[in-house]
């Protein structure tokens, strides 16, 4: 799915809501994201971006989440929501 | 079963705590944000007519630890084999807190789901079956509203006979590529566990998400496991094109958020005022601002609700004080002793709890209203001009109640290194104690413009110092990942629980202290033995900061419990009046002084315990020499202007 509309979740508008692609920068962040529910292929609405470079607000399932300027820098997403959770590892598979 | 052990475990802020408060009396502190409870609390109670104990958690995402403080509540989990576990979930945030039940099911526990804050999800338009809810994940499901006591008579039923009958919830099955993985590495692991509390199979899927800490454990039982780990994890990163941790992970989530869309419908959810008032508190414009306005408001009606109740008891007192020197000529020992008593009683009453029980309740507002997790949002970047970032503010900000739990809650930031900057900054704060003194002292008889002249300096000198530290360490946390839960209106009941139980604690422990210290005081100065430790401490107090000779003995026994200055300090001269031995700029050095120099006893045993011997006898020594430096610059600044 790379193509040229991918950027990363710091650069998403106010009220805009975007795909998460992938999770850079290594396992720690990576795990820190996926505990509190945001995991590649979720959906996520950028709230509110606080100003002077300050955290983005980001909303997912329905629960609010403050994450640092350089911690959304490690978030690549692709403007827009997808129509169902495609593409994350292990999705849709599985359960009996 | 004698003694069962039910253990309350869940993601944070899911009302734990709440729970627990509502069996077992209010002693597990309770706030709106996530990490309110960093450390487990026990209590036996009675349920059904049966004693048991009931354990309640630090809040845990998942079973990956990221802090401190979920460290504990893993530690906990793993090492101490619960008779049952009651995950308590967030009804509103329902797919997000199965991930960890999913988790939970594996640990081969008994389990009971209480499905919590059903009034706040029903708010939100969220309509849970409860019932399909239990049949999907095959374990008991109770719905219940933890603030109101709804439904929790029945939630302890079920975990009663959960744990009686020790019927274990059966594994979630994922993924058929990661449950291979996982039989692959369970299997090699099976001939060494016989008798295990916890199943080999939570240990397989913990490894191949790469849990170093898991991995270390499972080689020293099982020696070359960490091939066979490698192997399953290769085999799952081949079938999936992403890393193991990512599809076990993502196949949970799926997982989670099927059972979800099946038994939970979203209707259109109220916009209400928690969002209307979101939106200018967390503004970009309007949302410092209102920060400001907000904190200064809270130090402007503490201080004139304090003084308004202090200045009668204040006069009333000291006509007690004349009365029992009329009667008792403090000259005798009965008559000094007698003076020290009624000196602490009346300390304890006219000026330490006119500002404290509105600061406490201050401050319990808050905290539960869930402003605090705000703050860190909005001053994020500026603590990250200091190195740090906005979760920080947390802890410092508990500070201003109390240096004992903000140091405590310093366990809820990622990095050991954030953590140590933070104590540090976190034991300069004035705690409540030292709040009574720049209030009683500065505020009451120079103004409140100065008292708050008090507190700008603090902040400055924590910036600065945290600006100094952080860049001479290294280790600086990714960044502020936080989540930010609903505002919410406080409850009457909690607050005065909590403003009760931190008023307790004065009550119970510094107040005696206050009044034993002030009868010691009467003796050492009947014996003429406070004028020794006068005399030795008289190069500071007296030529370095020009104070008079008399506080050299309260502050020693300031470092016991900082109120005790001011108080021990009356009692040196006399009267409550403290204009009659201080000038104004005496005034301002000794309350500088006294809010920056030596933690307490109490923080100072805190920190030998959370962050060790070295890193307490440094910060101890560092805020000596921040006291002395500013005292000496206050008074010459007086001099001066
Ligand atoms: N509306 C509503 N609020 C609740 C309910 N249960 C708890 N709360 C509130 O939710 C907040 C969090 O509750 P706590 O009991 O501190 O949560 P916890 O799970 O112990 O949190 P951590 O210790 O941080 O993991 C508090 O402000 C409670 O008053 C409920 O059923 N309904
Ligand atoms: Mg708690």
């Amino acid at each position: 799915m790379k193509g040229a509309w991918m950027t990363t979740l710091e650069r998403i508008e106010i009220g805009r809501r975007a795909t998460v692609v992938e999770i850079v920068g290594g396992a720690g962040v990576r795990n820190h994201l996926n505990t509190l529910g945001i995991h590649v292929g979720d959906t996520i609405r950028v709230v509110e971006r606080a100003p002077f470079h300050g955290p983005v607000l980001v909303e997912i399932h329905g629960t609010r989440v403050a994450l640092g300027r350089g911690v959304a820098r490690k978030v690549t997403v692709t403007e827009g929501a997808e129509a169902a959770r495609t593409g994350g590892p292990g999705s849709g598979r599985g359960y009996r | 079963m004698e003694g069962m052990r039910i253990v309350l475990a869940g993601q944070p802020n899911s009302g734990k705590s709440t729970i627990f408060n509502a069996v077992a009396g209010y002693r597990a502190g309770t706030a709106n944000f996530p990490g309110s409870s960093v450390s487990y609390t026990l209590s036996r109670a009675m349920v059904l007519g049966r004693e048991v104990n009931i354990v309640d958690l630090p809040g845990i995402y998942s079973l990956t630890s990221t802090d401190a403080a979920e460290r504990e509540a893993l530690t906990y989990l793993l090492e101490n084999d619960p008779d049952v576990i009651v995950n308590v979930v967030d009804a509103t945030r329902l797919g997000r807190s199965l991930e960890l039940t999913l988790q939970l099911m594996d640990l081969g526990k008994p389990m009971v789901v209480a499905l919590n804050m059903l009034d706040e999800a029903r708010r939100k338009g969220i309509d849970i079956d409860d019932r399909a809810l239990a049949a999907s994940l095959g374990v008991p499901v109770v719905p219940t509203i933890g603030r109101r006591g709804q439904g929790l008579k029945v939630l302890f039923r079920e975990a009663l006979r959960a744990g009686l009958s020790q019927i274990v919830p059966a594994s979630p099955v994922y993924d058929n590529e990661v449950e291979r993985a996982v039989a692959q590495v369970e299997r090699k692991l099976e001939p060494a566990w016989k008798a295990e509390p916890v199943p080999a199979r939570f240990f397989a899927i913990k490894a191949i998400e790469g849990d170093p800490e898991v991995i270390e454990r499972l080689r020293t039982r099982v020696p070359g496991i960490e091939v066979i780990v490698e192997q399953a994890a290769a085999g799952l990163e081949k079938a999936h094109g992403w890393t193991a941790d990512q599809v076990v992970s993502g196949s949970r989530h799926a997982v989670a958020h099927e059972i979800e869309d099946r038994v939970a419908v979203f209707h259109r959810g109220r916009v209400g005022w928690r969002e209307m008032a979101d939106r200018v508190l967390l503004h970009p414009v309007t949302g410092g601002p209102l920060m400001a306005l907000i904190l200064f408001s809270f130090f402007y009606a503490v201080f004139g609700l304090g003084k308004h109740i202090e200045d009668p008891l204040v006069a009333m007192f000291d006509g007690l004080g004349a009365w029992v020197a009329s009667v008792l000529p403090p000259a005798t020992l009965a008559g000094t002793v007698a003076k020290g008593v009624v000196m602490g009683v009346s300390g304890g009453v006219a000026i330490v709890l006119p500002y404290l029980i509105p600061f406490l309740l201050g401050l319990a507002i808050l905290e539960d209203t869930g402003y605090l997790p705000r703050m860190a949002y909005i001053l994020d970047n500026l603590m990250h001009r200091m190195g740090l970032h906005g979760k920080s503010v947390v802890p410092l900000m508990l500070g201003y109640g109390c240096s004992v739990p903000a140091v405590m809650a310093t366990r809820i930031l990622e990095s050991p290194r954030d953590r140590r900057i933070t104590t540090a900054l976190t034991v300069l704060i004035p705690c409540s104690a030292r709040t009574t003194i720049i209030y009683a002292v500065v505020g009451a008889y120079m103004g409140a413009g100065w008292a708050f002249l008090v507190y700008i300096l603090n902040l400055v000198v924590v910036g600065g110092l945290g600006t100094l530290l952080s860049s001479r360490m290294k280790g600086r946390a990714p960044g502020l990942i936080l989540e930010i839960p609903d505002l919410r209106l406080p409850a009457a009941k909690t607050l005065l629980a909590k403003t009760w139980l931190s008023l307790r604690e004065f009550i119970v422990i510094a107040w005696p202290l206050l009044i034993g210290s002030s009868a010691v005081l009467g003796v050492l100065e009947w014996a003429h033995g406070s004028g020794v430790v006068n005399e030795l401490l008289s190069p500071l107090t007296v030529i370095v900061l020009g104070l008079p000779a008399v506080v050299g003995v309260t502050l020693i026994f300031g470092i016991l419990r900082k109120e005790l200055t001011v108080l021990m300090l009356i009692q040196a001269i006399g009267t409550t009046n403290i204009a009659a031995a201080l000038s104004p700029a005496q005034m301002m050095t000794f309350t500088v002084f006294v809010v920056f120099y030596i933690p307490c006893v109490a923080t100072i045993a805190v920190m030998l315990r959370e962050v060790g011997w070295k890193d307490t006898t440094w910060i101890s020594a560092m805020t000596v020499v921040i006291a002395t430096v500013l005292g000496v610059a206050v008074r010459f600044a007086f001099a001066l202007f």
